[in-house]
């Protein structure tokens, strides 16, 4: 084969690739390397209560409406009505702005929807961890909302829960690093 | 040697800013805990068992800095300078007849090296980066003249590579054929090789050992005969083979070729198979192309969500024919050696334009997803709590924070999904001396919350927030 040959060979597969290339890596299901969990049998208590709120110390107290109230105390911590950000570490202060349009800066994840405010939080130190608490009605436990942090590394960026998040008191508590959070629940 | 310091210093500096200084879920590296834990207490992980990366990771696990899983996370980034390195130096080899060779191999290594899938395996803790310095070795050793100590070496180095991840048995047809005679090899050296193979998987041997001292984290119970070939065979597995209907395939290719692209770019990828139909030895093309099909074929059919892991000889076999193209569009200005210059610097410009978008592709360096959910999971657990957790993402970092990091010793945690192996339910009895595990077969969560009276009980699950009661 010449030179020539080759050459449109190797561009004739790249514009074949081009024109076929997708971007979902199909699979049978979201399973890794432990097994699902099995059946849960009549045997297997269904949990009745979310009583936690260890991970601080402050007590809280929530009104019945959406402000939430309390841990505004705690060393740092910035009350934004809706939701309180507090830093663990008290030397790390932290500051939090309103977002007004968050699905501007990334669409909400398919089949969900925006359900409280969004905030920009910004911290002294990188990487320093903040405790973020929404208020957490019976409504949005219905639509099963999560905390969400905007992961700005992937392209384009995205909302992903923060896990971990424990609900009680009427709360939703998670932690979260510097960026912009939002309350997300099923539309 | 100018060569092989450029690509240290490049590669080094690129995955030391972008590394993750704690366990991290990115890059597919969900499994990482499990690893890092199993390396740490001399346990042994999920199937296949992996006793290559488990005897390779501790001494970086003994490192005097950073945390447990950072050290481990090195390992990642160490294995693929090296594997970049014996790429540098395969490359030297076989391009050394014609001209070009030094600077055509640095920029395949950095080829290989700056990939964003490459890439972003060197800074998580995972076998597949250790796999990818694996294959090359392999790839090299069966090119050179006359290995030291001898002919077995090649086929004991296919051997390390299958103890270190089971899918390296798709080069072990490469021991029949001898690349110094191009032909089929002599009987006598095929059976020096499989020697060697078998010399090298013995380091299966470790896994029943570690076994029998019942670490805390203990797939299998492999100081059984049965256990030990339950883990060996993947047998937990084995649904996920073939287990993809052919629209689901097809999609699988057609991501293929999206990765291509975005591991090379489009130059990249022209100027590979470009190379590829430029590779002057029939034998070395057949070679890289049975490494790269065979791999792309095992990750289509393999029916898990994350099987483009098994893509890395594929990267590997591209940044080859990369070099093989460079090298002939070289040639075609041979003498001229401003053209050659010109051509050297688009070169590398073009590789280097991708590396500020690799970089913001894969950078870890601020992931500390898996950290806050440890931090905040083991702050809301109650003091003896009984903690039923499923999904990898959540077991494997609460395995790290307490049997790596010997954090929280008095939670149970059980991993739902594993109660029904009699196996772990024997190593729960090991692990925690206050746990009652009641006789039977295929436990419920409930069997073990009434065997275990007194104890709160805490739900965790993917997505969902820590409950208990």
């Amino acid at each position: 084969m010449n030179r020539k040959i080759r050459f449109l060979m190797a561009a004739l597969m790249v514009i074949v690739l081009a024109f076929s290339a997708g971007s979902v890596w199909a699979a049978q299901r979201l399973v890794g390397s432990v097994p699902e969990k099995p059946v849960v049998g009549t045997s297997a208590p269904v949990p009745t209560a979310a009583p936690l709120l260890a991970a601080t110390s402050i007590p809280l107290s929530v009104g019945p409406g959406i402000p939430v109230t309390g841990m505004a105390d705690a060393p740092g911590a910035v009350n934004m009505g809706t939701a309180i950000y507090a830093p663990m570490d008290p030397n790390v202060t932290i500051t939090v702005t309103a977002v007004s349009n968050p699905a501007e800066i990334a669409p909400q994840p398919e089949g969900m929807a925006f359900v409280g405010d969004s905030f920009l939080l910004m911290a002294s130190v990188p990487g320093a961890l903040v405790q973020v608490c929404y208020a957490y009605p019976p409504e949005m436990e219905a639509k099963q909302a999560g905390i969400f942090r905007l992961n700005e590394t992937l392209t384009p960026p995205a909302w992903e829960q923060v896990l971990g998040a424990v609900v009680g008191n009427g709360m939703i508590c998670g932690s979260s690093t510097a960026g912009y959070v939002s309350l997300i629940g099923n539309s | 040697m100018a060569g092989a310091l450029v690509i240290i210093l490049s590669l080094g500096l690129c995955y030391g800013v972008t590394i993750a200084p704690d366990l991290t879920w990115a890059h597919f590296s969900a499994d990482g805990g499990d690893f890092i834990s199993a390396a740490a207490t001399g346990g042994v992980p999920h199937p296949g068992g992996y006793p290559l990366y488990l005897l390779v990771a501790r001494p970086f696990q003994r490192l005097p800095f950073g945390t447990l899983a950072f050290r481990t996370n090195l390992l990642s980034a160490v294995a693929t300078v090296l594997a970049a390195l014996v790429l540098y130096r395969f490359l030297l080899d076989e391009l050394a007849r014609r001209g070009g060779a030094g600077f055509i191999s640095i920029f395949g290594a950095l080829a290989f090296g700056l990939a964003p899938f490459v890439w972003g395996q060197a800074l998580v803790t995972e076998v597949y980066a250790l796999q990818g310095l694996l294959v090359m070795v392999c790839l090299y050793t069966w090119r050179v003249e006359q290995p030291w100590p001898g002919e077995w070496v090649r086929g004991f180095v296919l051997g390390l590579a299958a103890a270190n991840h089971l899918t390296a048995v798709l080069m072990f047809p490469l021991i029949f054929v001898s690349y110094q005679r191009q032909s089929v090899a002599p009987v006598r050296m095929i059976v020096s090789r499989c020697l060697g193979i078998l010399g090298g998987l013995s380091l299966y041997l470790l896994l029943p050992v570690r076994a029998s001292f019942n670490p805390p984290i203990n797939w299998g119970n492999a100081a059984t005969l049965d256990g030990f070939f339950w883990l060996l065979s993947g047998k937990l597995y084995a649904p996920y083979v073939f287990g993809l209907g052919w629209a689901d395939m097809l999609l699988r290719l057609r991501s293929f070729a999206g990765l291509l692209l975005e591991q090379f770019g489009w130059a990249g990828v022209l100027l590979g198979f470009y190379g590829l139909f430029s590779v002057p030895g029939r034998l070395m093309r057949a070679a890289t192309l049975w490494l790269a099909g065979t791999a792309l074929i095992f990750s289509v059919l393999y029916g898990a969500s994350d099987s483009q892991v098994y893509l890395m000889p594929v990267w590997l076999a591209f940044a080859i024919w990369m070099a093989y193209g460079a090298q002939d569009l070289f040639e075609l200005l041979a003498g001229r050696r401003r053209f050659e210059f010109a051509a050297g610097v688009v070169l590398m410009t073009v590789l280097l334009m991708q590396v500020p978008g690799s970089l913001r592709q894969v950078d870890v360096s601020d992931d500390f997803r898996a950290r806050d959910f440890i931090e905040q999971t083991l702050a809301g657990v109650p003091t003896d709590a009984l903690v039923f957790v499923a999904g990898d993402q959540q077991i494997f970092p609460l395995w790290y924070a307490q049997f790596g990091l010997g954090r929280r010793t008095d939670i149970l945690i059980v991993a739902s999904g594993l109660l029904p192996y009699r196996w772990y339910l024997e190593s729960l009895g090991h692990t925690y001396a206050g746990m009652h595990i009641p006789t039977g077969e295929r436990l419920l969560p409930g069997d073990l919350i009434g065997a275990n009276p007194g104890r709160v009980i805490c739900y965790i699950s993917e997505g969902k927030a820590l409950v208990c009661n």
